[in-house]
């Protein structure tokens, strides 16, 4: 594990609380790209729904500092919007977004954090920073293009309840069956968590900070809700906090990302630039299309169908070509063509036909393959031949049975019959 | 002029399999509007059968390998049959592939040849090969007509 690992890693006695899963997903956000994979971690899914439950109730008044990590620079700033961030606060979100700087060597390797959190942090990204243009200081800024800066808008719980619900629903390590698309989005992951590595991490080069234990401040609710071991806000906890989206751009920021959609040459995920291998296209509620690894997938929306990628072992490969001869096409001209291109004007095709009638002769007698020929394998009778030597022995049985039948009766109508010559002999002599 | 009982009997004779009776019958096709006529009769049957086993469902890679399949019949099928020309000239039925570049002679080997192998595979009864002929015959009279 890495120095960014998460308390409840390295202390298994230490609970694990929501923001520990927190920083979890922000120690993942910008490990994308290092070699050391990571193992996906169980989790359960009231650890989560606490989580996002965590997410939901946080404290609205809570600077947004450390969203992404993007705040670390201040000329992005915009002063007198609500929720920005002070340059105080821009320490620790620089110190969380080193941790996963990009092509460090000693950078964290990426932690399997949910993907609920990973929406949830994205979302909150690009949900709560209103005013404010989420750029990227390292190569990231291409995302940002796509973001629009959000107005803040009055808390709406109840508007965030479903767009939570969802994701919370959409956890793929939670579900039994079937993956939903956005399970797919946090599974394969790295398109958000990447981006918001990139975004906040990194840019400076700086190692990766020391793993910082967070707690859950209960006692001042109204205060950061989410701390660091030393009491200091926790600028990635800021951002996993509460989730307030007011207005519709916001909640359609939660709910569809379509801002945080990354373009369809979705590629490995190792470029500074997109770092992402898996991106959405927003369609229908029910066709979805998902791209990973340059894959394309159509969610349905049914647990039942899963994911099929095309391309995996076992795809049976489509017919090489197109039909020849579609609908579109009468037989009519058809036939029209293959006249006037091959037979017409042909004055010595005949002689053609007439000299090799006889090879024509061969195409039956050397029909081609009606059906799979199956190996035998040699050295051992087929049941076919035992079959047919039980035949032939009781064929031989019957036969020898009848020929003594018959030969019993000859014998009878012999006898008889040289009796009857002996009787009338007798007779006669009589 | 129409085709005629006669032309239609060669043909029949030959895809039958009966080789004494074909050739009886096409000696005396001895006019050069009778041999036309069943030259063409001949190409309409080809067309016909190329248009029952292909049309519609068939593909390239089908095509590839059912002149790949003809051409392994024999070795002098093998040796006669000029894959790239077989194949065009089954695709001239079915699209728009232009066919004019091939000599007239290549083409009467390969009409009467892949005729054999298509009617071969497609296993005709009596009836089925009558009713087969009949079909041929329409189109060799729409031909002849024009």
């Amino acid at each position: 594990m890495s120095a960014d690992q998460p308390s409840s890693a390295k202390n298994p006695d230490a609970p694990v609380t929501a923001t520990d899963r927190g920083a979890d997903t922000c120690a993942a956000a910008g490990a994308r790209g290092h070699d050391a994979a990571p193992a996906r971690q169980p989790a359960t899914a009231l650890l989560r729904h606490d989580h996002a439950a965590a997410v939901l109730t946080g404290t609205p008044g809570r600077p947004r500092d450390a969203s992404s990590g993007s705040a670390s620079i201040p000329g992005h700033q915009q002063p007198g919007k609500p929720g920005l961030t002070s340059p105080e606060q821009h320490g620790p979100a620089k110190d969380a977004g080193t941790a996963g700087a990009k092509g460090q060597p000693d950078a964290p390797p990426r932690q399997p954090a949910t993907g609920l959190l990973r929406h949830d942090h994205s979302a909150a990204v690009l949900s709560r920073t209103p005013g404010r243009q989420r750029e990227a200081p390292s190569g990231s800024t291409s995302t940002s293009d796509n973001q629009q800066p959000v107005a803040a808008g009055p808390a709406s719980p109840e508007h965030l309840g479903p767009a939570q619900a969802a994701s919370v629903t959409t956890e793929g390590d939670l579900r039994p069956v079937g993956v939903e698309p956005q399970t797919v989005v946090a599974e394969n992951g790295a398109h958000y968590q990447g981006r918001i590595g990139q975004s906040g991490s990194g840019a400076d080069g700086r190692p990766p900070t020391e793993p910082r234990t967070r707690h859950q401040d209960t006692d001042n609710p109204g205060s950061d809700a989410v701390r660091t071991a030393d009491g200091q806000p926790d600028p990635i906890g800021t951002d996993l906090g509460p989730t307030e989206p007011g207005s519709a751009s916001e909640r359609h920021a939660v709910t569809g990302r379509s801002g945080d959609v990354a373009p369809d040459s979705a590629g490995s995920g190792d470029n500074g630039d997109s770092g992402h291998d898996l991106s959405t296209k927003q369609g229908s509620e029910k066709g979805r299309k998902v791209y990973v690894d340059g894959h394309e997938i159509e969610v349905t929306g049914d647990a039942a169908d899963g994911i099929w990628i095309k391309g995996l072992p076992g795809e049976v490969p489509d017919k090489i070509g197109d039909v020849l001869a579609g609908p579109e096409k009468t037989k009519g001209s058809r036939g029209d063509n293959l006249f006037h291109k091959a037979v017409e004007g042909a004055e010595d095709l005949y002689d053609g036909l007439e000299k090799n009638t006889s090879l024509g002769y061969d195409m039956f007698q050397h029909p081609g393959p009606t059906h799979a020929e199956v190996g035998v394998p040699g050295g051992h009778p087929t049941r076919d031949a035992q079959q047919h030597y039980a035949a032939d022995m009781g064929g031989m049985a019957t036969g020898i049975l009848t020929v003594g039948i018959l030969g019993v009766a000859a014998g009878h109508r012999l006898q008889d019959w040289i009796a009857q010559r002996a009787r009338r002999a007798h007779d006669a002599s009589n | 002029m129409p085709v005629t009982d006669d032309e239609i009997a060669v043909l029949r004779a030959y895809l039958s399999e009966n080789q004494a009776l074909q050739q009886e019958l096409q000696a005396r096709l001895v006019s050069p509007a009778a041999r036309s006529r069943y030259a063409t009769f001949v190409a309409a049957a080809f067309f016909e059968a190329v248009d029952r086993r292909f049309a519609g469902r068939g593909t390239v890679a089908d095509v590839i390998a059912f002149v790949a399949d003809a051409r392994a019949r024999s070795d002098r099928a093998a040796e006669s049959i000029d894959p790239q020309a077989a194949e065009r000239l089954i695709r001239a039925g079915l699209t728009d592939e232009d066919v004019s570049d091939l000599d007239t002679e290549t083409k009467g080997r390969l009409f009467i040849v892949l005729l054999a192998a298509l009617v071969s595979d497609e296993h005709f009864s009596g009836d089925e090969l009558d009713a087969f002929l009949a079909e041929a015959r329409k189109t060799a009279d729409g031909w002849l007509s024009k």
